[in-house]
């Protein structure tokens, strides 16, 4: 017995040995990387995506009209872009280059940072609430409370509470986008949890959050980049059509969504309206789209191999 | 799973009850300025003013009214409309706006279900190709143009061109329901089938879908019975809540074509402050989305019979 | 067993959906076949001559109908409709004359206390279906009212004018309000009732009836148009049950105007009927009208171009595109519209409030010095706000007084407000300039108004925060308007500031004093100048304009506006009191309103004056400054091909 004991004696867990047992050159972030750099369409387009934002600066840079002390002039409005105006000039006669411009800065920095925030939130509350049985019921009977008030109750009521403004928008969009990331993650999370190499991992004694970040998530990356990249134009356009209920941005902060619905009336005569923010909708949509595809194959840790 | 069912939903009760409270709080929370329009507001002495909303019961302190409000719910009283039809049961008010609702509602669905996954089976087993293409090209369009300017598109186009009656009129449903069908499943196509087929591009690069190859099973064999089937696992929890949620509408496309719709009634509810009205919407449809979301986990436990949401004992 | 259960929830799913489609499509196919052929062929029908006139009007509406109940409801859009459905003691023309309608004459006889109405007795009550119910009898007036004044059964609405007006009308309000819900509903208007005790109505036959006013009211006919005015019929009461009258629908109401409406989908369309037994034979009357619900004026827009509407209001995008391309379609076809029945003013706010709650103590020291107010007053140039409304004759909007033009008459056929821009002594009306607008005197003031201001410690510019809709339409004319005020008195002395409502009602943003200003203005509702003059008097709770938009009460009583507006009451009071000789009234009313604008407690802005697509000749309807009849679809004349802009100039050319 004495024999045995010497032989075999307890070690206390240690993650860095643990990893240096199954260690190789291979790291997940480095070969995402490299998948993705091999899609050149989607390469490309992120690197429009990434001009396109540079050049809403440079944009206004060189614009001929400062939006801040854009004139009203009923008698130059409707004018057909020229190289005086651009892009034209709007209802009022007031140029539209600069207002898109600006426009398209403050839609793509709210999508961003209401996109960046459901995730962030999304993805931990999700993980949390699809791997931790107790935490469940809570989380889905909370989900369900907040999911089944209508959205438009919320909005009201923040907006009332809070005022309009860029901040209000951007935390009441995220107080209920990352619902829907929240729980694609939490179904994700079910799926793969009891997989049997879960089952071994946690016999082994791995903490819960190694179990979540170096089993779990990367399985999810591929489909939580997709939900990023639809939700961008979602974004934009839940925007337009809460500026379409009066529960917008406000008067003074032009956004892509409050260009295009002004747009609707007048499309058929005045089609510049609606062409150029809407060149910009796409572009970032098509960017988020390719980028988000190629992205989430690229996550994919079976594509590594 | 009886059990389980039955504790559910004894659960969902309580979820609905939970919302119809929080419904109830935050609509006392608006200030009751917004009870008198304009019109009446000229009209009406502040002291009449008063009166009125005493009598309403909307001067009680807000435990009573929440008190009152059970006691009424409890006897199935959802009480009166006080704005968008004055007088009327909110009952009545709903009448018979759901049926024309949930039809064009469930047949967009099925037409986008069927559509977009269809397309997303396409795009996969074309990966790359023409069709592949056209899907991502269609689901770019769909998504970048905001849905209040492509309905106008939409009617202009519908209108002018297609000759589609403008607006939904009862005397000629079929025909005037086509526009606002279409655009009802236009994003939800785009939807279906961008989920299908990155689900299914998910699957393919499993390891049973290369075992399945090595093992000389046909291609259309591994797609329709693996890789699809498979796939469906995450749609299918959506689509008891969809198919549900069709009761409500949609608030844009039915104010657009004039569809008598539940949509548009909570807006209004909310915006005229016809309180009864909301609550009574808040109530159906958080009980529709809570028995949705009951029904898609039974619906994908049973396509998909690893996942398991009881607690058992063992498992941890 | 699991798959057994999933294929069942699909098929049960599935079902449901297809069995619910099959239903509603064969019940309602089978009821179109009749009705569509006969509408398209209405509006498709190729123009030959150049007027043919509209047998089934097509209207679209951006609102629906709130109820059926007339009485019921204090909005001027569902008294549009329901006028065409129930009738009342007078009509008006377009020159604001009383003219009969169930009463066949009326008048006073002792001064102006006491008014008799004689009704016709051919007026009939009918049901959806056209078949008669009961005729319109005296009594039915008595009802009417009395459900008015009952608290419990009409809550309050529609009572402003009998209270003021109608002896007993005030205690019989106040007496059922004290009642228990119950026991007011049993009350009726019946031989010995409390009702017949209290107020000053009597019916000694079944077509005569007899008001007594609390004072003498020579316009007391021009109120007799008016809702409060309007008749029930006990027999209806007592068939859908005194409880369900609030509630009542088309199916189970009563009629007696021109129409019956047919059918009515929420949300979506109302058909209104001619009433066959109309007591007006002579009258012209559509085969059918169709009003529909739409989503915006973009949409009703493009159904007028579809040929399913027959008039649409443009909006200023519209126009203007219309306007500029010689080559569209309906260049030719912009008719100038009925103008508004409004004379807007830029309503200040004098006890003003932050959003944080906190008084906006900057604007308020700055809006009581009366300087700075007749900077505003003279400085202001509206032309470019008028634009909005009218693009191309602008200043057909303008508008200098508090009471609407073309409302009241001195007995030599001049206008009220003639008298009123003599005692001001402002311009003549002229086609090139506001006629209060006079930039030297803004100037002078600007100056003073910046000494005395900066002395007491206000920062310039003074910010003007501005609360305004989220329609599109609502902001471009907010910033035209914000421009037009900071360029005509530089930015360095006004900053306008933009808000939204948002989430907050128009109510909200009001009764929190939190807008600065708001143009709107108080809809006349009979034929004398108190009834927009009322609204501005001080400390008296009737005061619309004074108790929610000046605020003026909430000052110290010894402050230089309070004590202003006071003296302006004091006018007022004094010209109301003269009942005998409407000149010498008239004369009294047009020296406090001068006064008023002495003081500038309000700037007035403009009259709405669009333009509209039309297939109706504008100047048959019953336009009048006070409102009521003008949605009544009696005696239009029309014209499937559309009015063009000159025929409609002839026409109203013509009409003067």
């Amino acid at each position: 017995m004495k024999k045995q004991d010497e032989l075999f004696r307890f070690l206390e867990y240690s993650p860095e040995n643990a990893e240096r047992i199954g260690y190789s050159d291979y790291s997940y972030w480095k070969s995402v990387w490299q998948n993705f750099l091999k899609r050149k369409s989607a390469v490309f387009m992120a690197i429009v995506f990434i001009a396109l934002v540079i050049f809403s600066y440079v944009a206004l840079a060189i614009a001929k009209y400062d939006y801040a002390n854009l004139r009203i002039d009923a008698s130059l409005s409707f004018i057909s872009p020229n190289s005086e105006y651009w892009f034209g000039t709007d209802n009022l006669g007031q140029d539209y280059w600069c207002q898109v411009w600006y426009a398209a800065q403050i839609s793509i920095k709210l999508a961003l940072i209401v996109v960046l925030g459901e995730c962030a939130i999304g993805i931990i509350i999700g993980c949390v609430w699809g791997y931790v049985r107790q935490l469940d019921r809570f989380f889905t009977e909370l989900y369900n409370i907040i999911n089944n008030i209508p959205t438009l109750i919320y909005m009201t009521i923040i907006s009332m509470l809070i005022g309009q403004s860029f901040a209000t928008m951007a935390i009441s969009m995220i107080s209920i986008g990352w619902l829907r990331m929240a729980r694609n993650v939490r179904n994700l999370v079910m799926v793969y949890r009891d997989r049997e190499y879960n089952l071994a991992s946690r016999c082994l004694g791995t903490p819960i959050w190694r179990i979540l970040t170096k089993n779990i998530l990367p399985y999810l990356v591929s489909v939580i980049i997709l939900r990023l990249a639809t939700s961008i134009p979602q974004t934009i356009g839940l925007e337009s059509t809460l500026s379409y209920l009066g529960l917008g941005l406000g008067v003074d902060t032009p956004s892509l969504g409050i260009l295009l619905r002004n747009s609707r009336a007048t499309f058929m005569q005045y089609p510049y309206l609606l062409v150029f923010p809407a060149a910009i909708v796409s572009t970032i949509t098509v960017t988020f789209y390719l980028v988000g595809n190629a992205f989430s194959d690229a996550a994919d840790p079976r594509n590594h191999v | 799973m009886l059990k389980y069912t039955i504790k559910r939903l004894l659960q969902s009760l309580f979820t609905v009850f939970l919302i119809a409270s929080i419904i109830f709080i935050l609509m006392r929370m608006l200030p009751v300025e917004n009870y008198f329009t304009e019109d009446e507001a000229m009209n009406l002495t502040e002291e009449q003013q008063q009166d009125i909303l005493e009598a309403a019961g909307l001067l009680d302190p807000l435990p009573v009214q929440l008190l009152d409000f059970y006691k009424d719910t409890l006897k199935l009283d959802f009480g009166t409309s006080r704005r968008i039809q004055k007088g009327a049961l909110v009952v009545d008010v709903i009448g018979d706006k759901f049926t024309v609702s949930m039809r064009n509602g469930a047949t967009a669905l099925c037409i986008a279900l069927v559509l977009g996954v269809l397309l997303g089976v396409g795009q996969t087993l074309n990966k790359e190709g023409i069709i592949d293409h056209f899907g991502t090209a269609f689901t770019i369009f769909v998504n970048s143009v905001p849905t209040i300017v492509s309905f106008a598109l939409i009617m202009v186009f519908g209108s002018k061109v297609l000759g589609l009656p403008t607006l939904y009129s009862s005397r000629k449903v079929m025909m005037s329901s086509i526009m606002p069908i279409f655009c009802l499943s236009l994003g939800s196509i785009a939807g279906y089938a961008l989920w299908t087929r990155r689900y299914m591009v998910d699957e393919l690069n499993k390891d049973y879908i290369k075992l399945a190859k090595i093992k000389g099973l046909s291609r259309g064999k591994i797609m329709l019975k693996h890789v699809l089937k498979n796939a469906f696992v995450p749609l299918t929890q959506y689509l008891p809540a969809a198919f549900l949620s069709t009761i409500g509408g949609s608030m844009l496309c039915e104010t657009f074509f004039s569809v008598p719709g539940m949509g548009p009634l909570l807006t209004t509810g909310v915006t005229k402050y016809d309180i009864s009205v909301v609550q009574t919407l808040s109530i159906l449809y958080a009980s529709l989305g809570v028995l949705g979301a009951f029904l898609g986990d039974v619906l994908m436990i049973i396509f998909d019979p690893r996942i398991s949401l009881l607690t058992k004992e063992e498992s941890r | 067993m699991k798959k057994l259960i999933a294929l069942a929830l699909v098929m049960v799913m599935a079902l449901s959906l297809f069995a619910g489609c099959a239903k509603e499509e064969t019940t309602t196919t089978t009821a179109a076949a009749g009705t569509t052929t006969a509408a398209t062929e209405a509006t498709t029908a190729a123009p030959e001559s150049n007027v043919e006139p509209i047998e089934d009007l097509i209207l679209a509406k951006t609102y629906g109908l709130e109820t059926f109940n007339i009485f019921n409801t204090e909005g001027a859009n569902a008294r549009g409709i329901l006028i065409n459905l129930v009738e009342g003691l007078l009509d008006n023309n377009n020159k604001s004359q009383s003219i009969p309608a169930i009463a066949k004459s009326w008048g006073s006889e002792d001064g102006n206390v006491t008014w008799k109405f004689d009704l016709r007795d051919d007026a009939k009550w009918v049901d959806v279906n056209g078949n008669e119910k009961a005729p319109v009898i005296a009594a039915d007036f008595e009802v009417g009212m009395e459900w008015i004044l009952n608290f419990h059964k009409n809550g309050g609405s529609n009572t402003s004018k009998l209270i003021e007006f109608v002896k007993g009308a005030k205690e019989y309000y106040e007496y059922t309000k004290e009642l228990e819900p119950a026991e007011a509903l049993a009350l009726t208007a019946g031989e010995g009732s409390k009702f017949l005790e209290l107020v000053g109505i009597e019916t000694p036959d079944d077509h005569t009836v007899i008001y007594t006013a609390i004072k003498p009211t020579p316009y007391f006919d021009s109120l007799a148009q008016t809702t409060s005015f309007y008749p029930m019929s006990q027999g209806m009461v007592d068939e859908i049950g005194v409880e369900n009258i609030n509630s009542m629908t088309n199916e189970n109401m009563w009629y007696n105007s021109c129409y019956t409406m047919t059918e009515y989908v929420s949300g979506n369309e109302m058909v209104l009927k001619p009433n066959p037994l109309y007591w007006d034979k002579e009258a012209k009357i559509f085969n059918s009208v169709t009003l529909k619900q739409v989503e915006s004026t973009d949409v009703a827009y493009m159904l007028f171009e579809n040929g399913e509407n027959d008039y649409v209001t443009l909006n200023y995008t519209q126009v203007m595109e219309i306007y500029n391309d010689p080559n569209h379609k309906y260049h030719d076809y912009l008719v100038e519209q009925n103008p508004g029945m409004r004379a807007n003013q830029m309503h200040f706010t004098y006890d003003k409030y932050l959003a944080d709650g906190t008084p906006d103590t900057n604007w308020n020291t700055a809006i009581a010095n009366l300087n700075f107010r007749k900077s505003l007053y003279y400085g202001i140039d509206f032309l470019e706000y008028y634009k909005r409304f009218n693009p191309i004759n602008p200043m057909n909007c303008e508008n200098n007084f508090y009471t609407r033009a073309d409302l009241v008459y001195m007995s030599d056929g001049t206008q009220y407000v003639e008298v009123v821009r003599d005692e001001m002594g402002i311009d003549e009306k002229s086609d090139t300039k506001i006629a209060q607008l006079n930039p030297t005197k803004a100037e002078e003031h600007k100056k003073l108004a910046i000494e005395e201001l900066t002395a007491q410690g206000v920062t310039f510019p003074v910010v003007i925060e501005y609360y305004i809709g989220s329609s599109q339409d609502a902001v471009d004319n907010a910033k035209v308007l914000e421009q037009s005020m900071e360029e005509c008195l530089g930015a360095d002395y006004i900053d306008v500031k933009l808000m939204e409502y948002g989430a907050m009602s128009g109510t909200q943003v009001r009764d929190n004093g939190m807008s600065a200003f708001a143009i709107n203005s108080y809809a006349g509702a009979f034929a004398d100048p108190s009834t927009y003059l009322t609204q501005e008097i001080y400390g008296d709770a009737n005061a619309f304009y004074t108790r929610n938009y000046s605020r003026i009460n909430n000052l110290p009583a010894d402050s230089e506006v309070a004590l202003a507006l006071q003296e302006y009451t004091r006018l007022y009071h004094e010209a109301n009191a003269i009942t005998d000789d409407h000149d010498a009234r008239l004369r009294a009313f047009a020296k406090a309103e001068a006064y008023f604008f002495d003081q500038v407690i309000t700037v007035p802005v403009y009259i709405t004056n669009s333009y509209c697509l039309t297939n109706i000749d504008l100047n048959s309807q019953m336009y009048s400054m006070l409102g009521g009849s003008a949605d009544k679809m009696k005696n239009w004349e029309t014209n499937l091909n559309g009015y063009t802009s000159a025929e409609m100039e002839a026409i109203r050319a013509s009409a003067k």
